[in-house]
């Protein structure tokens, strides 16, 4: 035992006698005072409610020592509590109760018998007498305080054994709910006489002779046959439960728990829930032949009290927990913003207003909903750009911070992968949905990656997301709306393999107009040889190597649990913009309209633009944790769309690149070809010669294209096929 | 007063003397004398005995509770004894003792359970020779011993053969049931007992019982390579355990308790982690690294059809090794894709080229990846939640095991959805060093740092960087089968093997600096190849240094000169231009 000596029981019961009887809680939602144990108690002597929960918050409310007591020793103050329900239950019976099932007749039955035949001062034979567990229809049942903390499996140890727990994990197995013996009864087939088995464990030994008085002392040797309606079943469940891949330290293989559920926590869960269970953890007593043979080994599982599904956010959220002082102490620091946006993909060298724009996408803007309208507030990016510029860098880092994302690449998903699929479930045969990668992403992110190597049937599945937010299906007889309220970021390379300056943007891009003016921020990203960026670039990787460490910058990267919390602390504000900002948001967007009008801009200016500004500056207000967005967040949105927009309409400013014979051969098969996938070197041959080309030209042009996976020749280069 | 001999230690012997015993362990020649279980037949060891066995842990159980001490009761006389249930399965106790479940004075503890099998990819000459020599027993007696095993286990188990048991067995993985070695009533075949990644001669299993008094073996990763020494623990009764109660839990109990015979126990009293193969350490291996090297160079530049180029990159290849890991970032691997050497001539290159690296590498793999092996292979480690375990796939290896990857048998063809994501598996593998192993509601992922050598006929299907392509040297193409032959006769030799595999060993694990003078030189470098190509980025300047840093240790310097990162840009460049496509 705890050191604290034997406990008192009889005290104990009466102090929770009292504790039933008068314990008083305010309900929210009235606002009136109710007994709570109280209707519960009245409720299960009306049969109308099986489980009595006592929750151990309220038992240290009336007396702390008892509730430390109750969750050090669990099992024990079960049957306590059962006993002393069961005595105090009649007194709580307001109006006779109708039998519900053939046990309460029995029950009813065996009382009336008793009452009739029993003598005062009759001694009765242990086993004659009603078990109590029969008599019961109720199930104790005790919920862990609120400010105990989940643990993981590994953190269950031999210590622990008695106590009530509570454990997060996943469900890997359950079995099918079965009835389990509680009590087995017997009647004899000479005297009649009703005799009752409790059973504690899993297996037990059937009586086979009557100890019934008549039977002993004639010596007439009833057998006893075991009647399966008067017994008292409860309903079973097993359940396996593993622990989540964060919980398991680096190297190692999640371990996994066994739980029984009895009576009214079965039936909880399915395979793949993430879950909180309370219970006590209790050693297995084996009987009988195992007992023998494995002496020394005991195994252990979980009684379960109360079960609790988690779905994915609040996993999430419980597992991130609060601020530490220092850690506020750090973000109350000037110029967070600026650390903040270099802490993202640290190993990643400059790019620092795409990194910014990206910790813009994982804050988001604020939804704005009325009935009729919705404004969304996530933000979409697209990042164009080279091969080679950490694109795909950039998207893994992104996937891997944000608490829900998804990434897919653009020729391994289809629309059905990506939208939702219709399958039919192997259990009950019926077609059912499956959500796809922007449904599995809802709320969170989902990264795309060589978006232009998508089909376009595919394509056209992510509209909808990224205006309505919807997903709507009609097919296989079901049709509905799924919500994917999605921010997309979306990584692509320009039609050429490598952004050509002679080219127009529409035709570097080949993404429709549509679709490119739902993107808030259209990144180019270009790899110029440039020569003090060259001599950074290789500074930054020799140190890598050298030092086996990043180098430090200016400013230091910070941590990625750090971020995952200020960013989830952010998502809980929702500024809202003032009546002065909005002339000059408005203004702002007049000028930009002008400019496109002038014909300089090769992007697409359109109210969505201006949307896009208003997301932006909200985000940035979040991310400053203000409910106010302010006159600076507006200027540096604004700031971040000229950016973007001008790191498509400079880049043919620097024309480092003369056009080479192979971009001319290169446009010269792209006409070619026209609508066609395919063509073949003969024709290419001939037209080209006939332009001036040599023969060795057009074969380095063919090379370098197919480099670039621009297209694909065949095993004898007489085909070329476009990817 | 404790026994010299290891052969008479004895769990209680050990218990009572636990410091001095510890002490006598520590010393590495005395633990030589200590019977290994690899190389020896279970028979031939006894319960109880103190062994060694090397392997890797392929697998972790949840943690048992057992009695460290516990009452036992005469029936016969009344009195009562403790006894002590560390190092041991089964309770002791003679037929008319019982044991006292409920006693005040037992005491629970808890011990880790791993199963740790021989170590997969092990070539022949890295496996330590056994001293024992009471091998020699006459095959008749073999099979006889194990039958008296296998009566008893008929005689006392008394419940039925679960028939279910047979109807699930039908849809696992391996049908063929070794006949001879189970009976009728366990269902389940050996190799699904055994559970090994690559099929191992003769290989074996243990499942280690850990104990950790204080901690839990938090230290111990999957796929780690451990020496434990232990008590053996090969007492017939402990597969009579499984009882055919549970409905749910009999696969995963006959999993968890197979026979002795054929998966001991063993309880570790000391476990030490190898992380290098042992090899006898010769100081002078630095100093005699350039003649070395240049032997090796010339055996591998011959296999090569001639090819000196070639042979530099197998060199380095040999001794990469991952010393770097950060986030998404890992230096050190140095996958390379050999192609175009003329397979249609010489379709034995393949299977040469692996032998000779077999003899030179501790542990090594040959991985032919035709069609319907890539759309039937099972790479991936995958957790069966029906027998609690984790079933194992051709990537669970340990570190530094070369991994060679035959692509010429490669036709063209349907890629099934296995197949795909068997692809996948490898592409991971090659580019960030990491294998998902498959736990259905999650993926978890797995550090490894397997070299892995792809020999193709083009450029490979699997994403690699280094692609070199092989440029025969007409005469010795031709005389493609001397050579190879004379190069078996060269390595027959006892002594320069050895120093191969030692330089090989050695130079793989030795520190590398960068110094500041070079690291100037290298920046430099980068941006006037920035300037006149401008496909170089990044990735290149990463290759380039692991490639320089590979190429100074292989000549047995420490740091980077001048000349080892001329040479390798050099050899970058030599190698880019013989690629096909590449616009200069």
């Amino acid at each position: 035992m705890t050191g604290k000596g034997m406990r008192d029981y009889t005290k104990d019961k009466e102090q929770l006698k009292t504790f039933f009887n008068e314990y008083v809680k305010m309900d929210d939602k009235t606002g009136q005072k109710f007994f709570k144990y109280r209707t519960q108690l009245t409720k299960i002597a009306h049969r109308e409610q099986v489980a009595f929960n006592i929750d151990l918050d309220d038992v240290e409310d009336f007396d702390d020592d008892l509730a430390r007591a109750i969750s050090h020793n669990t099992r024990r103050y079960i049957n306590l509590v059962a006993e002393l329900v069961q005595e105090i239950l009649p007194d709580f019976k307001e109006h006779p109760v109708a039998a519900k099932d053939a046990l309460d007749i029995y029950i009813e039955h065996r009382l009336m018998m008793e009452s009739r035949n029993r003598h005062p001062g009759d001694q009765q034979d242990p086993r004659r007498k009603y078990a109590p567990e029969l008599m019961r229809r109720f199930e104790v049942y005790f919920h862990n305080f609120d400010a105990s903390k989940p643990l993981s499996v590994r953190d269950i140890k031999a210590e622990q054994i008695g106590k009530l727990v509570t454990v997060r994990g996943i469900v890997t197995r359950c079995t099918e709910v079965k009835p389990m013996m509680v009590v087995a009864t017997y009647s004899c087939d000479q005297c009649g006489a009703e005799t009752y088995q409790p059973v504690q464990s899993m297996s037990f030994l059937p009586l086979q002779m009557c100890p019934g008085d008549d039977c002993r002392v004639n010596k007439s040797g009833g057998r006893l046959y075991m009647q399966t309606k008067g017994s008292k079943f409860v309903k079973f469940q097993e359940i396996k439960l593993q622990e989540h891949s964060d919980q398991v330290p680096v190297g190692h293989i999640p371990r996994s728990l066994t739980i029984f559920c009895r009576g009214e926590v079965t039936r909880q869960c399915l395979p793949g829930d993430h879950v909180n269970v309370t219970g006590i953890f209790l050693p297995l007593t084996r009987s009988g032949f195992r007992q023998m043979m494995a002496g020394l080994l005991s195994e252990t599982y979980l009684d379960a009290h109360r079960i609790v599904c988690l779905n994915n956010t609040q996993t999430e959220d419980e597992a991130s927990g609060e601020l530490t002082d220092e850690e506020m102490a750090q973000l109350s620091e000037d110029d967070f913003y600026t650390k903040l946006a270099c802490s993202l993909a640290p190993e990643i060298y400059g790019l620092e207003d795409v990194k910014k724009a990206l910790l813009l996408l994982l804050v988001g803007g604020t939804n704005r909903k009325t009935t009729d309208i919705k404004i969304r507030g996530n933000i979409n990016i697209c990042l164009m750009g080279d091969p080679g510029v950490a694109k795909s860098q950039l998207l893994s880092f992104i996937t891997r911070l944000a608490p829900r994302s998804q990434y897919t690449t653009g020729r391994g998903s289809s629309g059905v992968g990506l939208t939702a699929a219709v399958l039919k479930d192997p259990l009950t045969g019926e077609m059912v949905l499956e959500g796809g990668a922007l449904v599995l992403a809802d709320r969170g992110v989902c990264c795309i990656d060589e978006f232009d190597k998508m089909a376009d049937s595919d394509r056209t599945a992510i509209h909808e997301v990224m205006e309505q937010q919807t997903i709507s299906i009609a097919k296989a007889g079901i049709m509905t709306t799924l919500n994917a309220r999605v921010s997309i970021l979306a990584a692509a390379n320009p039609a050429y393999g490598r952004y050509n300056p002679k080219r127009s943007v529409e035709q570097n891009i080949q993404l429709p107009a549509a679709l490119l003016s739902r993107f808030d921020l259209l990144w180019l990203i270009q790899d110029r040889a440039d020569r003090d960026n060259d001599l950074r670039l290789a500074q930054h990787i020799t140190y890598v190597h050298r030092h086996c460490a990043q180098p430090p910058t200016e400013t230091k990267a910070l941590d990625m649990n750090l971020m995952r919390k200020y960013i989830s602390l952010c998502k809980k504000k929702e500024p809202v913009i003032t009546e002065d900002l909005t002339d000059m948001i408005v203004s702002a967007y007049v000028d930009m309209r002008k400019e496109a009008r002038n014909g300089f801009d090769r992007t697409f200016t359109s109210p969505r633009n201006l949307l896009a500004v208003i997301r932006l500056s909200t985000a940035l207000a979040r991310l400053r944790l203000s409910n106010v967005t302010e006159k600076d967040d507006v200027i540096e949105a604004i700031r971040l769309i000229e950016m973007s927009k001008s790191s498509i309409n400079h880049s043919e400013a620097q024309i480092t690149r003369t056009q080479t014979p192979s971009d001319q051969i290169f446009a010269l098969i792209r006409d070619l070809a026209g609508d066609h996938k395919t063509v073949k070197v003969s024709a290419i041959l001939e037209r080209c010669t006939s332009k001036g080309f040599k023969p060795d030209q057009v074969d380095q042009c063919i090379e370098e294209y197919e480099e670039l996976n621009v297209w694909q020749v065949n095993q004898a280069r007489t085909q070329i096929t476009f990817i | 007063m404790a026994p010299a001999r290891f052969e008479e230690w004895t769990p209680e012997h050990f218990l009572t003397n636990q410091t001095s015993c510890q002490l006598i362990l520590e010393d590495a020649e005395a633990l030589r004398e200590i019977p290994l279980v690899n190389s020896a037949p279970l028979h031939s060891f006894k319960d109880g005995e103190l062994v060694r066995f090397r392997g890797m842990i392929q697998d972790m159980y949840n943690p048992e509770y057992y009695f460290e001490n516990y009452e036992v009761r005469n029936s016969q006389t009344g009195e009562c004894q403790i006894r002590c249930g560390t190092y041991k399965d089964t309770a002791y106790c003679l037929p008319h003792e019982e044991i006292i479940i409920d006693s005040k004075k037992n005491r629970s503890s808890e011990r880790q359970t791993c199963v740790v099998i021989s170590i997969p990819g092990l070539n022949e000459w890295a496996k330590e020779k056994c001293i024992k020599t009471n091998l020699n027993l006459p095959e008749v007696s073999h099979t006889s011993f194990k039958r008296t095993l296998e009566q008893s286990v008929e005689e006392m188990d008394c419940s039925e053969p679960i028939r279910k048991k047979e109807k699930m067995m039908e849809n696992s993985e391996n049908e063929n049931t070794n006949t001879q070695e189970r009976n009728n009533i366990n269902t389940l075949s050996k190799e699904h007992i055994m559970n090994f990644p690559i099929p191992i001669d003769d290989g074996k299993a243990c499942i280690v019982k850990v104990i950790k008094i204080y901690e839990d073996a938090t230290s111990y990763k999957l796929n780690q390579i451990l020496e434990i020494v232990g008590f053996i623990s090969l007492d017939p009764a402990l597969s009579l355990i499984h009882d055919s109660e549970d409905a749910m839990d009999d696969s995963e109990v006959q999993i968890h308790n197979p026979p002795t015979s054929l998966v001991p126990r063993l309880h570790a009293v000391k476990i030490t982690s190898l992380t290098r193969h042992h090899v006898d350490s010769c100081p002078q291996i630095v100093s005699r690294a350039e003649q070395i090297r240049a032997e090796l160079h010339m055996i591998l530049s011959q296999i090569l059809f001639g090819d000196t180029l070639a042979a530099d990159y197998l060199i380095c290849h040999l001794i990469s090794s991952i010393y770097l890991r950060k986030d998404a970032l890992c230096l050190g691997s140095f996958p390379i894709n050999i192609t175009n050497f003329s397979f249609g001539k010489f379709r034995t290159f393949p299977k040469d080229l692996y032998e000779i690296l077999s003899l030179l590498v501790p542990k090594s793999h040959y991985l032919e990846c035709s069609l319907e092996a890539l759309n039937d292979m099972c790479l991936i480690p995958k957790k069966d939640y029906d027998c609690n375990r984790l079933t194992s796939g051709i990537l669970q290896l340990s570190n530094n095991t070369h991994l060679v990857i035959d692509e010429t048998q490669l036709s063209s063809g349907r890629v099934s959805a296995n197949g795909r994501k068997n692809y996948e598996a490898i592409g991971d593998l090659v580019k960030f060093q990491k294998v998902s192993y498959d736990f259905t509601y999650y993926p978890m992922e797995f550090e490894t740092d397997i070299p892995v050598l792809i020999l193709s006929e083009v450029k490979s299907f699997i994403p690699c960087v280094i692609q070199v392509i092989v440029k025969p040297d007409e005469d010795t193409e031709n005389l493609y089968p001397q050579v190879v032959q004379a190069a078996k006769q060269y390595l027959k030799d006892d002594k320069r093997l050895n120093d191969i595999r030692q330089y090989l060993e050695s130079m793989r694990h030795s520190d590398f600096q960068f110094n500041d003078e070079i690291v100037d030189t290298i920046q430099e470098d980068f941006v006037k190849m920035r300037q006149s190509d401008q496909n170089i980025n990044a990735d290149n300047l990463h290759s380039l240094m692991v490639l320089a840093r590979l190429m100074s240790l292989s000549h047995g310097t420490n740091t980077l000169t001048k000349d080892y990162w001329k040479q390798s840009m050099d050899m970058e460049s030599r190698r880019l231009e013989r690629l096909p496509r590449r616009e200069k």
